[in-house]
């Protein structure tokens, strides 16, 4: 029983990274239409700025904001300059994908050759352990659980009180009804492409703080991050955010149980089923294709 | 008293052409909605009326032609927002669906770029003008609402940014008539208000009984502008629907 | 050009580019070991990406980790040579699991949206990769596995890394001759015409589900022939060869080299082949000149290098011929033969009682009942939003209905049909918008769609069985010679809708439900819109003509219904239709007070 309470606990630790991220690919998607594989490679670059920022003497704490601003001002440029000229359209929806794939290569291979391949130690914003439930737990993933809940509260107040928020779901329901009452599509894009890829530096902030940084480093949580979204289904942000808590904690429950061999093919096998089962995720919903 | 000969219309079409890939919508369409008037553009479906309520509102710039508001011409401008001071209520009511009425309402004042304080006082304002249902439960999300409700929302949100001229793309479709009555109710109030107002319809009736000038597109083209009473306007309306070769 | 429709002939070009490139490499003595090498690995990387360069382009799915399925051709390889099984079992045994693997996934995601497609194969391809790092009998781990000298019939002995550009080249040959069979013919075309208009190719007959999963185990089968050849050209299999990363270099491949193209596949393999050998010294450049590669690509060049080398070569005589096959040609002969030729669900009649359609709360059609007999015209009219669509759309098998009495055409009872099944039983649509397969010219859509009706036309004994005659009569019946070698979207509307009624014959539509044929046409265009409809009628075509021209519709049918609210609210003859009072008020808004004023 204290096992699992405890795979529970680490589990939803781990989780905050992924449910950040997938938060950020369906924000990124619901107004672009765009699957944006580059979300983890600008999140690992805003950290790497965070990096070089602490080694040059900035405080922890201005740098994980500055990461923050890193990350997004990136994401609206890579929606200015590559998404953007794509135009509208369905059969686009792979094009923008496949570019992302494209910048993230370029991003990792950037990276590579600014800060090198190897892992670098990067200093936790709140440095010690904790005890909870009989485990202990570092206080960086307390406090990236923490930030990650508060970030998703930001989200959440921003999507359902700031009129920028609601405007970016009405786009996101209607793009030209929005665009009639004279809503500016185009900022209402730069906002989504920010925020989305600022979520993403917050996970891998602490992520790295968990382990190190290298440029690679997004891999393993992007593809929990895009489980967690088939979870939840890609238009839905509760649907993510629930989502990437799940896989965090069934990861966990399944590396301990079933095998810590095959975390990633057990992650798989569940999204297949669950595609199986309900093919838009549990709280996404079948979306009409737009014209 | 403004003088209406004299002062620029509210809005005109000159010469406008407008297709889709192939398909002709608007043929050389010229129009001009003069400042204060109730205008009523009538035609069957597939006349062209809600291409000429588009490119009439700035959001779809057409093939050729040119549109002036308030004597000036307006820019294409195909993936703006719409011209300054029009507001179009589109077919269809294009309503958020997921959004609450209230949201809804607030989005109209939004991106017309009112304040916030401005647009929550224009919220209190158009509310009191809707019906209670709305009223009285403004959190409600817009799908879940009745035809007339949603219809009586649209054209809220688009009062929300206080336009001089609305445009309004078939109001009482499928609507029941007591619903359609309610519907002209409120634009004769804003067009007394001193709203211009500029109406696609397929339906006549209502139309012919509020406006002060009727145009009839057919097939893009206009066949008819002028008085919407007299033997020369209930020709031209029933062929224009019917074809005259069918009566 | 005319190579471009002689299968065979391309088949056997193929084959002669494998034959040249072997005798060149192997026996002319003109390319060292190391430019052999590299010809071998653009040859097996050239199959991989036409695998995904397929699917990009035929189907409009981009796979992301197609390394699971080389991986598959790759260990089986190595694991069946231990056994002892010869390399001519080991290929099919490998491409035949990748397939069912690729088809089973296929239809996992193809039943929602071809994105979930990428997203899953990359899925697919993190857990591949975890599982050969960690299976260590069958990959050898993480350390990697030797590939044995695996036995060959043909050889006579066993064979390995001497032989590999041999069979390196047997494997590529084979698989562009499979590709270009499969995608230059009907199946191609099938798939081109689901990625063009998923929806109106289920009117015709075709299933997108279906058909995306055969594609992608198709596609799958091909990465594991790759994979067997790269087993055997390498000689040592190394778990980073089936990363992600190496998934992602697949997709460079595709995207510079252009979809759906075999010189384009071999272009992109060539090119992520020559870029780490060119930068060789260099640490890190081949993934920047990747990813740039991939970006400038698509932002500049859509098609990928090959296809717009391709274009700009034949390109412009091309448009110009477009622009000159102006309003169509004249018809040849009478639709009554023709109809007599192809059809064969003539004379049946469609009946429909008490359908009844919800949206939520909102009743969309209550109660509606409706008859078109045999061979007769009927009209359905009402305003906008009085569900007209909707209940097309229940005929096609897009909505379920709430509740339904009777629907049927002939004898065939329509309820809990699929959509694609639909047309067997002789329902066939048109659409408002015509949504014709933009990939595809006139004349291949005729011919892939008139596949379908193929066993019903030859069991009702039609003259005409073989699809591409029907198709021809079909272009010659209703005027489409000109344009027929001609893509849609730059057609005129009205021959677009022309040809979307020929699409509908061309299935076998003895009932056609017509929506909105007449909208956006001009004058000259509904003349002969409407010459051909009553050809059709007198033919004995059961028609069903929704539409909101009101006077077309009094033209050519013999009775009308209209629809307001969902409900039918009247319905007789076009005489009786124009003087019932309830229809002017609903549907011209014309009431009688109104028109007193005017008086």
């Amino acid at each position: 029983m204290g096992d699992i309470i405890s795979l529970i606990i680490s589990g939803i630790a781990n989780g905050s990274a992924y449910a950040l991220l997938a938060l950020g690919i369906v924000i990124i998607f619901r107004s672009t239409d765009t699957v944006n594989f580059a979300i983890g490679d600008t999140g690992t670059l805003a950290t790497f700025a965070a990096l070089s920022a602490i080694a040059a003497g900035v405080p922890i704490a201005a740098a994980f904001f500055l990461a923050i601003a890193v990350a997004g001002v990136v994401g609206i440029a890579a929606e200015r300059l590559l998404i953007r000229p794509l135009g509208h359209g369905q059969h686009l929806l792979f094009v923008a994908l496949v570019i992302t794939i494209g910048l993230g290569l370029v991003m990792q291979a950037g990276m590579g050759a600014f800060w090198g391949n190897t892992p670098k130690p990067f200093p936790p914003l709140v440095p010690g352990w904790i005890q909870v439930a009989g485990v202990a737990i570092s206080l960086n993933k307390i406090a990236a659980t923490v930030f990650a809940l508060i970030a998703m509260g930001f989200v959440a107040w921003f999507f359902g009180y700031m009129p920028f928020g609601i405007a970016m779901r009405a786009s996101a329901e209607d793009p030209l009804a929005a665009r009639m009452l004279g809503l500016n599509t185009g900022r209402i894009a730069s906002i989504a492409w920010f925020l989305g890829c600022g979520l993403a530096a917050i996970a891998m902030f602490f992520l790295a703080a968990e382990s190190s940084l290298n440029p690679h480093i997004a891999h393993s949580p992007l593809f929990r991050a895009f489980a967690g979204v088939f979870l939840g289904g890609l238009t839905s942000m509760p649907g993510a955010v629930i989502g990437g808590f799940a896989i965090g904690v069934l990861d966990n429950i399944a590396g301990h149980y079933i095998s810590a061999n095959y975390r990633d093919t057990i992650v798989f096998t569940v999204i297949v089923v669950v595609l199986f089962v309900r093919p838009a995720g549990f709280l996404g919903s079948i979306r009409k294709e737009r014209v | 008293m403004l003088d209406m000969t004299s002062a620029p219309p509210a809005l005109a079409a000159e010469g406008v052409t407008h297709r889709y890939g192939g398909v002709l919508a608007l043929d050389g369409v010229s129009v001009q909605i003069g400042t204060g008037q109730f205008v009523s553009v009538l035609g069957s479906n597939g006349a062209g009326k809600s291409t000429l309520a588009m490119v009439l509102a700035g959001l779809l710039a057409p093939s050729s032609g040119t549109v002036r508001a308030g004597g000036h011409a307006v820019a294409s401008r195909g993936h703006g927002g719409p011209i300054a001071g029009v507001s179009l209520v589109p077919e269809g009511r294009r309503l958020f669906g997921q959004l609450s009425v209230r949201e809804n309402l607030l989005l109209g004042g939004f991106g017309a770029g009112a304040s916030g304080r401005e647009t929550r006082r224009r919220l209190d304002e158009v509310l009191a003008s809707l019906p209670k249902a709305l009223r009285d439960d403004p959190g409600r999300a817009a799908a879940t609402l009745s035809g007339g409700e949603q219809q009586m929302l649209a054209i809220g949100r688009a009062i929300m940014a206080q336009p001089r001229t609305l445009i309004i793309d078939e109001p009482s479709m499928g609507l029941a008539p007591v619903l359609i009555n309610q519907v002209y109710e409120w634009l004769s109030r804003l067009h007394a208000d001193g709203v211009t107002i500029l109406l696609m319809e397929q339906m006549a009736t209502h139309a012919v009984r509020h406006s002060d000038m009727m145009v009839i597109l057919d097939r893009g083209r206009v066949v008819y502008a002028g008085s919407p009473q007299g033997d020369a306007a209930s020709a031209a309306l029933i062929s224009g629907y019917i074809g005259e070769e069918a009566l | 050009m005319k190579l471009a429709s002689n299968r065979p002939a391309r088949a056997a070009l193929i084959a002669l580019c494998g034959l040249l490139t072997w005798l060149v490499v192997v026996h002319s003595g003109l390319v060292g070991d190391y430019v052999g090498f590299v010809v071998v690995a653009i040859a097996y990387f050239a199959v991989v990406t036409m695998a995904v360069s397929m699917l990009a382009g035929y189907c409009g799915i981009w796979p992301i980790g197609h390394t699971a399925f080389t991986a598959t051709g790759a260990y089986l390889t190595v694991n069946l040579g231990l056994a002892g099984l010869p390399i001519e079992a080991i290929v099919p045994i490998a491409v035949v699991t990748a397939a069912v693997i690729g088809y089973l996934l296929g239809m996992t995601a193809g039943r929602f949206s071809i994105l979930y497609f990428g997203l899953l194969t990359l899925a697919l391809s993190l857990a591949a990769f975890e599982v050969i790092g960690r299976w260590d009998q069958f990959t050898g781990g993480e350390h990697g596995i030797v590939v044995p000298a695996i036995p060959s019939l043909l050889a006579g002995r066993p064979i390995g890394l001497t032989d590999a550009t041999g069979f390196t080249l047997i494997v590529a040959t084979v698989a562009f001759m499979a590709v270009d069979l499969v995608c230059r013919g009907p199946v191609g075309r099938r798939w081109l015409a689901i990625k063009s208009q998923r929806i109106a190719s289920m009117a015709c007959g075709f299933v997108p589900p279906r058909e995306n999963a055969t594609a992608f185990g198709f596609s799958a089968g091909l990465a594991a022939m790759s994979g067997c050849a790269m087993a055997i050209a390498i000689g040592y299999l190394d778990p980073e060869g089936f990363s992600l990363n190496a998934g992602v270099t697949m997709l460079v491949a595709t995207v510079v080299g252009g979809t759906g193209s075999i010189l384009g596949a071999i272009f992109g393999a060539a090119f992520i082949v020559g870029v780490p050998e060119l930068a060789r010294g260099t640490s890190n450049v081949a993934p920047f000149i990747y990813g740039g590669a991939m970006i400038l690509v698509l932002l500049f060049l859509r098609k990928g290098v090959v296809p717009s080398i391709i274009e700009l070569l034949s390109g412009g005589s091309r448009g110009a011929r477009m622009k000159a096959a102006g309003q169509g040609a004249a018809r040849g002969g009478d639709l009554a033969a023709l109809v007599a030729d192809v059809l064969p669900n003539r004379g049946s009649d469609l009946v429909i009682e008490d359908v009844s359609v919800a949206f939520g709360g909102v009743k969309a059609l209550q109660n509606v009942s409706i008859t078109v007999p045999a061979g007769r015209a009927i009209g359905l009219i009402g305003p906008n939003g009085s569900g007209k669509t909707t209940l097309l759309n229940v005929l096609s098998g897009f909505v379920k209905p709430k509740s339904v009495g009777t629907l049927k055409v002939g004898s065939v009872d329509l309820q809990g049909l699929a959509p694609w099944v639909r047309i067997e039983a002789g329902f066939g649509r048109t659409f408002q918008h015509a949504e014709l397969f933009g990939e595809l010219t006139i004349r291949d859509a005729l011919r892939v769609v008139a596949r379908q009706g193929r066993a019903s036309r030859l069991a009702a004994g039609r003259t005409l069985v073989d699809a591409d005659a029907v198709a021809e009569r079909i272009i010659a019946g209703l005027g489409l010679g000109e344009v027929a070698d001609s893509k849609p979207h730059f057609l005129p509307f009205g021959i677009q809708k022309v040809a979307d009624i020929a699409r509908a014959l061309a299935g076998g539509a003895g009932v056609l439900a017509l929506d909105e044929p007449f909208s956006g046409l001009d004058a000259d265009e509904s003349a002969k819109l409407r010459a051909i409809l009553r050809e059709l009628r007198q033919a004995g075509v059961t028609i069903l003509i929704i539409d909101h021209v009101v006077h077309e519709i009094f033209d050519l049918a013999e009775s009308v219904y209209v629809l307001d609210f969902g409900s039918v609210i009247a319905h007789g003859t076009p005489a009786e239709i124009r003087a019932n009072p309830k229809v002017r008020e609903a549907y011209f808004g014309i009431t009688e007070t109104a028109e007193a004023q005017h008086a």
